[in-house]
């Protein structure tokens, strides 16, 4: 009995998912019948460095760097958007970064869980100007139990449905 | 203890879904959150254009990251079976 009481203590402490709609503000959008509420950072202001936490929901971002040849000098927000009906406005916002980005959360409940990555190329354009020739490349690095055995973690490709 | 992996390198959104303005999500299953934190770090590859369209575009873009414990997950997977067999990577 005890044991379930604890369980139910450290259940209560600690979160057990993230919902973060980067660069955007917070909404909350209908996927398979469930509501779910994404907490936007949009409002996080820029700097040649930031460390941003949310204490409410125990998650946060630390970004460095500056684009050192946009004339603007250290960016008010490190953010893009684009005004589009074609994609979903969940994807309409983003958060950039010049040379690192870490999104953290922490008091997360200890065990097995997935991690959706969402992006969409909102800088690029897809028409016959040079606008659509801009290549984005980076690195993206998750955390592993080494415990956990690296050979069953796998990708899935899925469109977008939201 | 846990350490970072690097999942994807010199990942390339357009490559991956073929087209600007469209979205695209990656699943990374089975990460084992051992000490009640999990890190999600993103970083510019040194590659690619920096002046298109205007200066100083580059570096990692990220729309959304929503983190499902592995019981929620079930329910995801389930509601994308349709695709689920497109593109999956070992």
């Amino acid at each position: 009995m005890s044991f379930i009481f604890s369980h139910f203590i450290s259940w209560w402490a600690d979160s057990n998912c993230l919902h973060v709609n980067s660069g955007g503000k917070d909404i909350t959008i209908n996927e398979n019948k469930t509501t779910l509420s994404y907490e936007g950072d949009g409002q996080v202001e820029g700097g040649a460095a930031k460390y941003f936490v949310n204490d409410q929901s125990f998650w946060g971002f630390s970004r460095t760097g500056d684009f050192m040849d946009d004339f603007d000098y250290q960016n008010t927000r490190y953010t893009v958007s684009l005004q589009s009906s074609t994609i979903p406005e969940l994807y309409q916002t983003a958060r950039i970064s010049p040379i690192s980005l870490t999104y953290f959360h922490y008091c997360l409940q200890n065990g097995n869980y997935t991690v959706n990555l969402h992006f969409a190329e909102i800088q690029f354009t897809n028409d016959h100007t040079y606008n659509s020739f801009g290549r984005r490349i980076f690195d993206i690095y998750v955390q592993v139990s080494s415990h956990s055995n690296v050979e069953h973690t796998f990708f899935l490709k899925l469109e977008a449905r939201t | 203890m846990s350490q970072e992996r690097l999942v994807w390198k010199d990942f390339n959104i357009e490559d991956e879904v073929g087209s600007a303005e469209k979205p695209l999500v990656k699943q990374v299953l089975n990460v084992n959150v051992t000490n009640n934190m999990l890190e999600i770090r993103f970083y510019f590859a040194g590659k690619g254009t920096t002046r298109i369209p205007d200066r100083g575009v580059y570096g990692p873009i990220i729309s959304a990251i929503p983190v499902f414990s592995g019981k929620l997950y079930v329910n995801v997977k389930v509601n994308v079976e349709g695709n689920r067999d497109s593109g999956r990577r070992g």
